[in-house]
């Protein structure tokens, strides 16, 4: 890769040469561009892609955008609105063939702007796992756009091995074709196309069994190619990344290259881990299950002491979150070991299980400080018979969800509203309800995290003990009067920049007039100044290894592969 | 710990005389020494010490070491770029190859097996194994195109199944989750009462395919021998994968008037299917009900986090169970129906059935005073036959090395021809 930089010198890009280099609004990416840029372009231009990448994000998280049309006009208004109008043109192109100056312009912006966020993004594996995921989304809903015109010479241009089958075949498999294809994408077999290609290049359709396989080839319908070349642009980029961190490194030195690059690097600020600051003792588990729970960790919770054992992805997804709550190493060692030993000897815990305990810690194997599940990762994961994990809303039946709910008291009526959630598929918004119901009131920020449950919870239940206090002050029956518990309205996030983006406590979330000058609050002030700045070493003497450990958290729930989990779990024997 | 008595007495002459070290490495080098060098072993020996990331030069290095150490479990694990004995702690250390396994455990069916359960098994609820393999022997074959897969017995109550064609061996991580999820059918967990859903109207034919397998013995086996319908708590337990609350409480009244297991099953496909015929309301989430409740209750039941991870380990053909003393061995899914659990050998049978053949030897010796040909061990015990099979796996593999080797050497004199 070639990037040289000059301040001054401009080189006006000559419209022939760049219809050479970009004959298809589409691209893999799968050559550097070569040329001179303008520092201040450079900026610009990874600026602009950055902020491109975010709108994506943004979009595919919206739950209420369903029709793959709706999400591109939907991503589409917010880059025109941005400013991004070239992305948004980009986002409807068909690749046509005799594209004018600006089209030549935009694809020549798409390229290089992709370039050099991949110098900035290609260190760090969550930083490179996030950036795959959009560049991949972007590339799907491009896709998308093209003309059948546009998918040929796209293939042709890339040499994509896939083969059209010919109709001797179609009706050879023509039972097949019909009963394996997805009718989902596909009405009528005899009027669609299908290729055949090696299925492991097709792994998304092989997985939910959308096509037909036989002897390790798929016959994918049209309606489909999508899928394989979105997985030889994900392999595209992968395979380019070595080369793009031999490219900074050959930078090293470029104050003024490095310096953009990294202020481009914001991912870590996006982390959406609220980790619990104070230390949370095991005794208060199981009052804190029913107040402060969501409802995924109250079932895994009340799993665990009804039957004394959780399997394995249970213990991961709330031995985790129970680190992120502030419980000590020492603590979740102490409290899975007396549940376990009612059923099981301590010889037998200490072989079995006690090493997976520290190694969530960090303190075992490869020593990764792993970072409890957000929800995405927890509404994907796999339950299998016997298991309690996952997400309440997304992997109990209804029947049981309303039992359950039944149980903990909640009335019919919300029963009915959170049940109703669960079943069009809005977890989140069911598990804002479960929420509503316990706190009588709506959370300030988005739940999208179990641990950012937890912390709003908490904030509203410190709360709502001021305003007890404030009421009788004499009266000490508060509903937290533990000094565990009661500090627990303060949250920081993990980094010092990450300190103001989810729970800035310095600007309480609108909507809820708090109470600044209620004695809690007077004595929460300083500690929360110390909290938001990581020189205080003092003040985290009393703090808990955990605490310390926690300035680069690894995110789980990201990443491509489940590697490090698989060895996690390979090494819990 | 309830290990098997005297296992570390008899561990001793079962590597010595019968463990099929050459055929072993065979198998693990997959004609290349560097396939064998660069794989994690890891031995758990007696007291539950557990070592991993062994690996070895060659055959000689492995059987001299495993005669030392008298492992009570071999667990392989992949192949890694570099050997993992002395570079497990390197920054580049990565996994690159690994047969794509799969672990069936009849724990897993606890919820759907009424003879036994946790550790136990019986004729009876053997069959749900027998069923599993070859449902997945199948799709392997005719969906994937694999050829060279080798089942194991895993000594207790499970059977394990190595996929070792090449192209098997360096699939991703990404990829074998693929495989392995399109082989998941049953999902759910403590909470989720009906654990199978078939989308759209069509039913895939993968699972077609094994549709045709339960159904064949679905009645006889499951509804009759597991007796699923065979009292209250049973049928209420069925009953919870009905949706909706009128028809299960119609259903448990109509249930109720019959007797046997058999009876109301046959009452409730009657049932469900008139709800299809007569165009009730409710029909369309009832068309495949009948088909994903038989999935539930005879569909194979994998740990797919074995499957998916290249770096997990499984435990090796002919390793010694701890408990039972049985012998992981081999066998075929043709035959799998007349494997038995029961008749798998022992060590200590075999040991015994070495010992009177040697003493029937020594005094046939005597008599005739022949050419005292020597016999191979393996050959004077039961384990003769699982060794086969092994070995047959073995020539297959190498033939296929064989002739992709002929293939590429014919690509070349081509071109020199030319």
């Amino acid at each position: 890769m070639e990037y040289t930089k000059r301040r001054r010198l401009t080189v006006k890009p000559k419209s022939n040469g760049l219809e050479d280099i970009y004959q298809h609004d589409l691209q893999m990416y799968d050559f550097p561009p070569r040329g001179e840029l303008l520092l201040t372009e450079f900026e610009q231009l990874a600026k602009e892609r950055l902020r491109l990448l975010q709108h994506v994000e943004n979009n595919v998280v919206r739950t209420d955008v369903k029709t793959l049309e709706e999400r591109k006009q939907n991503l589409s208004a917010a880059l025109t609105k941005d400013g991004l109008k070239y992305y948004a043109h980009l986002l409807y192109a068909k690749s046509c063939n005799s594209p004018t100056e600006t089209d030549l312009e935009y694809r020549r912006k798409d390229h290089i702007s992709h370039f050099i966020l991949r110098l900035s993004y290609c260190f760090e594996s969550d930083n490179l796992s996030w950036f795959i995921n959009q560049e991949v989304e972007f590339f799907k809903l491009r896709f998308s756009s093209l003309d059948k015109e546009g998918i040929e010479k796209l293939l042709n241009m890339h040499k994509i091995d896939c083969q059209q089958i010919t109709p001797e075949e179609k009706d050879k498999f023509r039972e097949e074709l019909h009963l394996s294809t997805s009718s989902a994408r596909v009405k009528n077999i005899d009027v669609t196309e299908f290729y055949k290609v090696p299925f492991y290049k097709v792994t998304d359709l092989i997985r939910s069994r959308k096509v037909y396989l036989n002897q390790g080839i798929a016959f994918i319908p049209q309606a489909d190619l999508v899928s394989l070349f979105a997985s030889y642009f994900k392999k595209n980029l992968y395979n380019g990344m070595p080369e793009a961190r031999m490219s900074v490194g050959r930078m090293y030195g470029d104050e003024r290259i490095t310096s953009c690059l990294k202020s481009l690097n914001n991912v870590a600020d996006r982390i959406s881990v609220v980790w619990t600051t104070d230390t949370t003792p095991v005794d208060k588990l199981d009052e804190l299950s029913k107040t402060s729970y969501p409802l995924c960790m109250r079932i895994l919770h009340e799993a665990l002491k009804t039957y004394h054992h959780l399997k394995n992805s249970g213990r991961m997804q709330y031995g985790l979150f129970i680190k992120g709550i502030g419980v000590t190493m020492t603590d979740a060692l102490s409290f899975w070991k007396t549940e376990f030993t009612k059923k099981i000897d301590e010889a037998k815990f200490d072989k079995e299980y006690a090493y997976s305990i520290r190694h969530t810690y960090g303190k075992e194997g490869k020593q990764t400080n792993y970072t409890p599940f957000g929800c995405p990762k927890i509404i994907s994961s796999a339950v299998s018979a016997g298991e309690y994990h996952g997400c309440a809303f997304k992997h109990m039946d209804q029947n049981s969800l309303r039992q359950k709910l039944f149980n903990y008291g909640v009335p019919a009526a919300t029963i009915n509203e959170i049940a109703d959630l669960a079943k069009e598929q809005n977890h989140l918004g069911a598990c804002t309800a479960y929420f509503k119901f316990i706190h009588k009131r709506m959370p300030d920020k988005l739940i999208s995290h179990p641990n950012v449950y937890f912390a709003e919870s908490r904030v509203i239940l410190a709360n709502n003990a001021t305003e007890l206090e404030n009421k009788d002050r004499l009266s000490q029956s508060g509903r937290f009067t533990s000094p565990g518990l009661s500090q627990s309205g303060r949250f920081t996030s993990p980094g010092l920049s990450q300190s103001g983006r989810f729970t800035n406590p310095a600007s309480p979330s609108i909507g809820t007039p708090r109470n600044t000058g209620t004695p809690l609050k007077n004595t929460m002030t300083p500690k929360r100044d110390s909290g938001s700045m990581s020189s205080t070493k003092v003040g985290r003497t009393n703090m808990t290894p955990v605490r310390t450990a926690r300035a680069t958290p690894k995110r789980i729930e990201t990443h491509l592969n489940d590697d490090d989990i698989a060895q996690l779990m390979s090494e819990d024997i | 710990m309830d290990h098997l008595e005297h296992l570390a007495d008899l561990l001793p002459i079962y590597y010595a005389r019968l463990f099929p070290f050459p055929d072993f490495y065979r198998w693990l080098s997959y004609g290349n020494v560097n396939t064998f060098s660069h794989r994690e072993f890891s031995f758990t020996l007696e007291d539950d010490i557990y070592i991993r990331f062994q690996s070895f030069k060659g055959l000689k290095e492995l059987e001299l070491e495993i005669k030392r150490l008298l492992p009570f479990k071999i667990d392989i694990g992949a192949v890694y770029n570099v050997n993992p004995k002395d570079y497990h702690k390197g920054v580049n250390f990565t996994p690159v190859e690994r047969e794509l396994v799969f672990d069936i455990d009849m724990t897993d069916y606890d919820d759907v097996r009424t003879c036994c359960s946790s550790a136990d098994i019986c004729s009876k609820c053997w069959k749900f194994m027998t069923l599993a393999c070859k449902i997945l022997d199948s799709a392997l074959r005719l969906d994937f195109g694999y050829k060279h897969i080798l089942w194991v017995f895993s000594g207790r109550r499970g059977i394990h199944c190595w996929v070792c064609d090449s192209s098997a061996r360096t699939l991703t991580t990404t990829e074998r989750g693929a495989v392995a999820e399109y082989l998941q059918i049953i999902e759910g967990g403590q909470y989720m009462k009906k654990k199978v859903n078939l989308p759209g109207d069509k039913i895939h034919h993968s699972i077609k395919r094994a549709l045709e397998m339960i159904e064949a013995v679905f009645v006889p086996f499951c509804v009759e021998e597991q007796d699923i319908l065979g009292t209250d708590e049973r049928m209420e337990n069925f009953l919870q994968i009905i949706f909706d609350d009128d028809d299960r409480q119609e259903l448990k009244v109509l249930l109720g008037q019959y007797n046997s297991s058999k009876d109301r099953w046959n009452i409730f496909v009657k049932y469900i299917q008139n709800k299809k015929t007569t165009g009730d309301k409710k029909w369309y989430q009832y068309r495949h009900l009948v088909e994903e409740i038989m999935l539930q209750y005879a569909y194979p039941r994998l740990d797919i986090a074995v499957s998916k991870g290249l770096n997990h380990l499984l435990k090796s053909p002919f390793c010694i169970h701890p408990k039972t003393g049985k012998v992981c061995i081999p066998f075929t899914a043709n035959t799998v129906d007349k494997f038995q659990p029961d008749n798998v050998p022992t060590i200590i049978t075999l040991i015994e059935e070495i010992n009177e053949f040697d003493l029937k030897d020594k005094t046939e010796q005597e008599t005739y005073d022949l050419n005292a040909k020597k016999i191979k061990d393996y050959k004077k015990t039961s384990i003769n036959k699982s060794l086969r099979i092994f070995q047959e796996f073995l020539w297959n593999l190498s033939n296929e090395r064989k002739e992709s080797r002929l293939k590429q050497n014919g690509k070349y004199s081509f071109i020199f021809c030319a």
